[in-house]
Parts: C-alpha cells; structure tokens; sequence
C-alpha cells in the first residue's frame, strides 16, 4: 500500500471521529432499502429514484413485516427516512429542494446499494459451497491414494499418508459440518419467510414464494447428487488407500480409513434428511397455495370459517359407517366346567364370638382415683402403676385417653412440671392434678 | 377385474368405515384414480357414490342405500371447522403443517366465545365442570376425526389432511347459501342441514342412521 493511501484511509478514519458520523440504522430501515432496491430494479432501466409517496408504501411494507399497527406508519415513516438521510444510505434526488417533503424524489447512495445487496445475497441459499469443499476433500485423498502406493518406509508413510489423513478428518470434514449448520440456518430462515409472502397473497408473492421454494429444493437435489457422488468415488479411495496399508502392515491405516468413512456417511445422511425436510416442506407450500392461496385470495372463506366457529354449527356431514358387528365370544365353557349357580343362602346360622370390653381404661381410671384419695394424681405415678400391669406399648397407646381423664377428674397444677424417667427410655413432662 | 386384488379389498374396508384418501396416501389415491370407473359400478350397486372432491381427496357418499351411515356429532363439526380454519393459517407451513394438540385446545379456548364452547361440547354440564368436560369432549372428537382420516395424529401433533376442507363447505358459500347450494352440498358433498339432537355428542358416540 503507497504512503499516500495509507495516509488517505487515517484521514477518513479521523473524519468520521471528528464528524462524528452517525451510521446508525434500525433493521426495518435497512428492510426499506432492500425494498427500495428491488422497487427501482422492477422498474425500466433509466429510474434511479422513487417518489416519497413510492418510499412511504414500502415503509409500511415494512411494517407488516414487523406486524406493526397503521397507526403510527407515518411517524416510523419519517423517522426511517430521517436515519438513513442521515447516515447516507439515502439521498434527496430532487436538486431543486423542493420545499414540500411530498413531493420529494429519493435515490439510493452507493453506501445504501451496497447494504441492500449485501442483504440480498445473505439469504441465497447456496449449496455450493459444500460440493466445492468435498470435491476438494477428494482431491486431498486421491493425492493420499498416491502417496499411499509410492511410501514404503515407515517415515514417509506417517508423513505422506496418516498425517495428511488426519488433517483431511480434522480440517477438511469440520468445513463441511460447519458449512452444514450454515445451510441450517439458511433453511430455517427461509421457512420463516415463505410464511411472510404466502400472507401477502398477491400473484407476484405467490410466484416468489414458488422461486424460492424451487431453487432450495434444486440446490438440495444437486446437493444429493454431489453428496453421493464424492462419497462413492471416497469410499473407492478409501478402500484402496485400506489395501496399500494391509499390504505394507499399517495398523494405524484401518482406524483412519474408518473415521473418514463413518463421517463421510453422516454427511450424506444429513444431505438425505435434509432433502427430505424439504420435500416434506416443498409439498405442505405447495398443497397450501393449491388449498388456500389460489382458491381464497380475498380470505373470504376463512373469514367466514372465522366466523362459523364463533356459533354452534347448525349443519354437519354425513359419512358411511361400518356396520357393527357383534363380537362373538371366543369360546364357550363346557357344561362340565362351568360353576354351578347357587340361590344366596338365607338361612344360614350366625357363629357369634363374646369379646369382653376393654377393661384397661377402667382400670387407669380407679388408679387415678386412688391416687386422688390421698390429694392429688400424678401422671407418673399411674404410669408407673400401670407399667407393673400391662406392656409398655399398651400404656403408651392410651396416654391421651390417660390425660384426659386426668385432666376431668381434677384440678390441674400448673406448677408442677418437671420432667420424669418412668421406665427405662420413657420420659414424661409431669402433670398432676388435685382433688376437686 | 380389481374386486379379487388385495387393495382393492383394503380401500373398500378403509371406505365403509367413512375414512377418507387424500393425495398424501399416494399408492391408494393413484388405484383410485386409475380405477375410478369400476369403483363407481361397484358402489353404484349399493346405491352408494365414491366421490371425488374439487380438492382430489375421495370418500364414499350414502343416501338412502344399502350402507348404514352416521352423522358427526357438533363437536366434531365444530373441532373439524376449527382445524380446518387453523390450517389456512401461513405460518403453519413453517412446522409442515403439524400442530400441537395442546396448542390447539388452547386457541379453541381463547379464539371461541366461552358460551359457544359450552353448547357445542358440554351442552348440559355444570358450569364448574365445564373445562374438563369441554377438554374430555374435544378429545373424543380428535378421534372421531382421525378415524375418518380428516387429520392424522402423532403423539401431541396433529396434521390436517385435504379433507378437512370438508368442513369448509358451508364457509365457501359465505355460510349462507342458496336453496339451491343447499341442495347441491347435500346431494354432492353429504352435508346435512335437516339436524336433530343426536349431534349433541353428550353420550359420547355419532349419531347413526
């Protein structure tokens, strides 16, 4: 680069600081100027500006993109013109400053063209690319091939063949996976944007929509086709590459081989499953222009099957029926087998067993009596009482009937509330009570 | 002579129980179509038609003849009119047409007046059990409607085949139409304005002729 560009490019570098030149632009602004390129490429050859009224329409095109209200088009209007005036990506045309905005002609600037283009060609979807890259990844291994036949020491053999094998996996293969997931993201992309001009519904959209679906679903055959193509002229290579290293006892050589074939299959696995998306979304388009577009332009019927749902139907439809058939027992049970029916006895005998009442709640009751003729009851003394009686566990599963009663039988003592071992890992929080 | 061959035997099952073929059943469609004429003769004789709708798909259409017949209950109907307006929708070609089931009952609850959600699947519920029994009622129509092949079902998704467009037929006339429409629909396309309150669908089962 000579001086004098070098000195030109940190001029221009100092100018938009010392400016302070404002490149900013919202992306319904940048949507504007794509559209405004393919406005004035429509028209004939000689137009190189629209009319405000012209750039107004494609502002609120823009807004549908953005599904934004009427209202308020004006105001983005003016506010999308004034940043890309601004920002020089749009130029007045009309030299004589024609007071009125109305009347005013607008032209794309060179800064503005080369941001609608570019734009452009980020959504084309293009697959090739990926061929390229494998055709390139069979050259690689055809010089591998090569070398292969001509290395017999150990040294040009790790150098001419396994390494370069290992770059073309490493290298070569994560290219194309990358450039696999790009062509996902254009894929993806492109789904979203048939919805936008399937809604448009106008013959123009329709045929653009159909341009769009036909060329993705012509890249993708061609795609398929090289995809098959490299891989069968690879798997050939591969193979032969396989038997030079057997003949020359190369352990390293199968493993190798078999990593490129296991990815060279799943490239073509991938170019298959998306060849079938897209057919599969090829078709749905398709059946809905045929379905929806082509016979319901204005959306007459779907606004009236809007409306239909709103109510009970008042109408339905009538469809064929099968008879119905009676389904048969599978087999029936010999006579032999079969339980005999019996009437339901009446008068059969009633077995009673005498069960004596639980005497145990008497008993604490008595205890806690006893224990009140001489003044007062304490909980751990009927416990203890108790536990000299009847088993643990019994005595537990009656401490709340126990409380209960002691609680009704005297007056309670606040004071008294220590806590006492009654049996060996029974601690209670005294309560006792005192005679009425 | 078809009537011996094995597909034949399986469209004439898979017609009497009221399914329809749509273009995406490729193979059966082009047996069809390449056979029209003698499937016309055959079913002729039951006093029954094998149609062929404007939108390609075919069904067997029964007046008065030798095959019993059925009318979709209004849940049904109502369900297939909705599916059939969620299908005009764009942005389902972004999924291949598929929708989710659960999305679909809640549209049908925020796009439908509570009031008509109510008459059409739980005419006679309490208002407290409304939800569930509207939830119960678009279930058992979903199956109905698969059964006859207007939509395909696949876990939580569901596809709308052609002959959803079945439920559209009143909505192409305006919903209004002519007595002479009405004659046409009823004779050519099985529509039946004369309903009674079989279509309510609350014992769960179509009305049967």
């Amino acid at each position: 680069m000579s001086e004098a560009a070098t000195d030109q490019h940190i001029r221009a570098a100092y100018d938009v600081v010392a400016q302070r030149r404002d490149f900013h632009l919202e992306p319904r602004d940048v949507a504007i100027l794509v559209l405004m390129l393919h406005e004035l490429s429509r028209r004939s050859a000689q137009t190189f500006s629209i009319s405000a009224e012209s750039l107004r329409a494609l502002s609120i095109k823009a807004d549908t993109f953005e599904g934004l209200p009427p209202a308020g088009s004006e105001r983005r209007f003016t506010e999308s013109v004034s940043r890309l005036l601004k920002a020089e990506a749009l130029a007045r045309a009309d030299m004589t400053r024609i007071r009125n905005s109305d009347d005013a002609q607008y032209q794309l600037t060179s800064l503005g063209e080369s941001l609608a283009n570019w734009q452009v060609q980020q959504i084309k979807f293009d697959g090739e690319p990926l061929g390229a890259i494998l055709a390139a990844f069979n050259v690689q291994l055809s010089g591998i091939h090569e070398a292969a036949e001509m290395a017999t020491e150990d040294k040009a053999w790790h150098e001419r063949v396994s390494l370069p094998m290992q770059y073309v996996i490493r290298e070569l293969l994560s290219a194309v996976q990358r450039h696999q997931r790009e062509l996902d993201r254009e894929h993806e992309e492109i789904r979203a944007f048939v919805p936008t001009l399937l809604k448009e519904s106008s013959e123009t959209s329709i045929d653009r929509c159909k341009g769009v679906l036909d060329m993705v679903m012509k890249t993708i055959q061609d795609l398929v086709h090289v995809t098959v193509d490299v891989s069968n002229a690879a798997f050939g290579l591969l193979a032969h590459i396989e038997d030079v290293g057997e003949r020359q006892s190369r352990v390293d050589t199968p493993g190798l081989c078999e990593d490129v074939r296991h990815r060279l299959e799943s490239i073509t696995e991938w170019t298959n499953d998306r060849h079938k998306a897209w057919g599969t979304h090829f078709d749905t388009v398709h059946s809905y222009l045929r379905f929806v577009s082509h016979v319901d332009r204005t959306r007459r019927i779907t606004d009236s099957l809007k409306e239909a749902i709103a109510v009970v139907p008042e109408w339905t439809l009538q469809v064929v029926d099968c008879p119905r058939l009676p389904i048969l027992r599978e087999r029936s049970v010999s006579a032999g087998e079969r339980a005999v029916m019996k009437r339901a006895r009446r008068d059969y005998q009633v077995d009673s067993e005498s069960v004596r009442p639980d005497q145990f709640p008497q008993r604490l009751r008595d205890i806690i009596n006893e224990q009140l003729l001489s003044g007062a009851a304490r909980w751990s003394d009927v416990i203890g009482i108790a536990l000299k009686e009847q088993l643990q566990v019994r005595i537990v599963s009656k401490l709340p009937e126990l409380m209960q009663q002691m609680v009704s039988s005297g007056n309670l003592n606040r004071e008294s509330r220590q806590y006492r071992e009654v049996a060996p890992g029974l601690i209670v929080e005294e309560l006792e009570v005192t005679k009425k | 002579m078809i009537f011996t061959t094995q597909q034949f035997a399986e469209i004439d099952t898979a017609l009497r129980r009221g399914k329809h073929i749509s273009r995406s059943e490729i193979g059966t469609y082009e047996f069809i179509t390449q056979n029209f004429d003698d499937f016309d003769s055959f079913y002729a004789a039951y006093g029954t038609r094998l149609i062929q709708h404007p939108d390609g798909f075919f069904f067997l259409l029964a007046k008065g003849g030798l095959m019993p017949t059925r009318i979709l209950s209004r849940a049904a109907m109502h369900l297939g009119m909705f599916i059939a307006f969620k299908r005009r929708d764009p942005d389902l070609t972004r999924s291949d047409g598929r929708m989710s089931i659960s999305g679909l009952i809640q549209d049908l609850e925020t796009s439908v007046p509570a009031e008509t959600l109510a008459k059409v699947y739980a005419p006679k519920q309490k208002a407290s059990l409304e939800g569930e029994r509207i939830h119960t009622e678009v279930m058992k129509a979903l199956k109905v409607l698969a059964e006859l092949d207007f939509i395909e079902t696949s876990g939580d998704q569901l596809i709308a085949n052609e002959a959803i467009n079945r439920f559209a037929e009143l909505a192409k006339h305006s919903n209004a139409p002519s007595e002479t429409a009405k004659m046409g629909l009823e004779a050519q396309r099985g529509v039946v304005f004369d309903i009674t309150e079989e279509m309510t669908g609350e014992d769960g089962d179509d009305g049967t002729d």
